[in-house]
């Protein structure tokens, strides 16, 4: 099923429960797959019908749970058959929220600038174990991760909590055989060819690089909230900075 | 309304979040669905209000629950086979009662099921996420603390919209008319919960799983184990073949009730307090009325899957819908 000017392309859809459906999408690698799950997403947010429960994107796929009483599955199956051509590419807007400082569009993106403390101190770290593990040295670690842009791939675990992707090759390290029982909230974590910010402190079996001041936990209420498809990244602090701005984070 | 007792856990809970979940927020809410409603219903909570905003009540894991009324109101116990004390005197299950300033209720450990649900005919004044006034334990927020945690002995509950006599007494008098056929309608929808046939439809990764795992996963009686909460059941039985589905799955969006087969073979039923993605294939997920039976199964339960369609799944979903509108029809007679 072709939808949006052949731009989402459904290869396949499976009933995730007896009001939902979930629709897998095809694409060249697994950006383009996430492309058309968020395109799709977005369009199906923005025209919110009456029976919409929860739309929710991932990789390479979006679950669509209806309200029962108002809609069956074939109405919802004729309703995203119709999408095609319903919306050209560019009134797929998204809400704009140029006026925050850290947030921004390009193009129709919204990008995300985290602070990171990277911790140099010389003691043995995670940091300093993955610059061993991957045969780099500790800047060159900071610098492949904070000098590339991320995006997006999924929601989930925790509120707040985003899917970065890809990270550099050269990076990719497997999870600890060993998953810690806490990790510190703000941790910057890398595993596979992922990265990501513990919102909140929780077990967790990827290396730590460093802490972000922000409260991200609190910001997945607001619209600042991370969305499948937005761009992040990073920008390395001091360990000033990260004192600083933690301690401006309003409780919320 | 005072809290004299409050159990192994007491939580605040109604029909949970809308339009939360691609932001990794859980759906949470009442575990069972239906006892969760008839509660409402049979204080007068109005459907057509249930649709539009919910009323929360109180969900009792094992009873062992009880407190002080500080204003006089109708109130309905639904779920889980227990005893119930008002002011010393046995009480029924499922039907309202007026309980006046002073009053004491008290809800016994059950015989049958895990949870209870206490219904009150005002509005339980507490914050706010996504539409919905659930305890989300996982998360920390919902409640009446808004921490995420469960009521404590001692503890006051707030109330707003505070019933009206006449609206009391005329409720009482159409129940007592009534009784009967109301009555066919709450043993009905009670014996739907405590059941331990669980349906399910074919879904998501069904078809990647060998014709043996679907086997060995619709003739077998599966034990709920020790982790059974309101995030899900983990079951123990009859391994299931989980070699057919690719084992690096991308996660995906878990819907109410999937049913998990991690690489162990032993199934995990998803419930309310699921996480929002997860990458482990599925091979059904539970429907209907068997979502709230779940909430009733405490460990050591055993418990059968019985496959349905998409068609039936879809029509008992209406025919309970149907269910409530008569029973409200009959409680909004003269």
């Amino acid at each position: 099923m072709q939808l949006i000017g052949n731009r989402v392309n459904i290869r396949h859809l499976e009933y995730a429960s007896a009001n939902a459906i979930i629709f897998y999408f095809t694409g060249d690698n697994l950006i383009q797959k996430n492309i058309a799950a968020s395109d799709f997403h977005q369009l199906i947010k923005r025209l919110s019908p009456c029976w919409l429960n929860e739309s929710v994107p991932a990789y390479d796929s979006c679950l669509i749970e209806f309200d029962c009483l108002k809609i069956d599955h074939h109405y919802l199956i004729k309703f995203v058959r119709e999408l095609q051509g319903a919306l050209k590419d560019d009134e797929l807007g998204i809400d704009s929220v140029k006026d925050k400082a850290d947030i921004h569009l390009i193009g129709k993106q919204r990008h995300h600038q985290l602070p990171v403390w990277y911790d140099r101190t010389n003691k043995e770290t995670d940091l300093t174990q993955v610059a061993k593990a991957t045969k780099l040295s500790v800047q060159q670690v900071i610098t492949l991760h904070c000098t590339q842009q991320y995006r997006v791939f999924a929601v989930g675990f925790q509120p707040g909590f985003a899917y970065l992707g890809e990270l550099s090759p050269q990076l990719a390290l497997p999870r600890m055989k060993n998953p810690r029982l806490k990790v510190p909230k703000g941790a910057v974590a890398i595993a596979e060819r992922q990265t990501a910010v513990y919102p909140n402190p929780s077990p967790g079996g990827w290396h730590l690089l460093g802490l972000c001041p922000l409260d991200l936990g609190a910001r997945a209420h607001s619209e600042l909230a991370f969305h499948v498809g937005d761009i992040v990244s990073f920008k390395e602090i001091s360990k000033a900075d990260y004192f600083s701005l933690a301690e401006q984070q309003l409780p919320c | 309304m005072l809290i004299l007792q409050s159990g192994v856990q007491s939580l605040i809970v109604d029909t949970g979040r809308k339009n939360a979940q691609h932001l990794g927020f859980c759906q949470t809410g009442a575990l069972d669905t239906i006892s969760y409603r008839l509660a409402n219903t049979l204080v007068g909570n109005d459907a057509s209000e249930y649709h539009k905003q919910s009323f929360p009540c109180i969900e009792i894991l094992m009873g062992q629950f009880g407190f002080e009324c500080l204003f006089d109101s109708l109130i309905a116990i639904t779920g889980a086979k227990t005893k119930i004390m008002i002011n010393r005197q046995l009480a029924d299950l499922n039907r309202p009662y007026l309980v006046k300033k002073g009053d004491v209720v008290e809800i016994s450990t059950p015989t049958q099921g895990a949870r209870n649900y206490l219904a009150i005919n005002a509005m339980i004044t507490s914050a706010q996420h996504f539409g919905s006034k659930s305890v989300a334990l996982n998360e920390g927020t919902g409640g009446t603390q808004n921490n995420g945690l469960g009521l404590t002995r001692g503890e006051q509950i707030k109330f707003s919209r505070l019933p009206n006599k006449h609206k009391n007494t005329s409720l009482l008098m159409t129940y007592n008319k009534q009784k009967d056929r109301i009555t066919q309608f709450t043993s009905k929808l009670n014996s739907l919960v405590l059941s331990i046939h669980i349906t399910v439809l074919r879904t998501y990764q069904h078809a990647d799983f060998s014709r043996m795992a679907h086997v060995t996963f619709y003739n077998n009686k599966y034990r709920v184990t020790q982790n059974a909460n309101r995030m899900g059941l983990r079951l123990q039985g009859p391994t299931i073949d989980s070699k057919g589905p690719v084992a690096s799955l991308l996660s995906e969006a878990i819907a109410y009730g999937a049913v998990q087969v991690p690489p162990d073979g032993q199934p995990i039923i998803l419930l309310k307090e699921r996480q929002t993605i997860g990458g482990y294939p599925k091979i059904a997920t539970v429907c209907g009325a068997s979502l709230s039976a779940l909430a009733q199964c405490l460990p050591n339960v055993s418990i059968e899957f019985i496959q349905t369609d998409i068609y039936s799944a879809r029509n008992e979903n209406l025919l309970l819908e149907r269910l409530f509108d008569a029973l409200q029809k009959t409680l909004d007679s003269e």
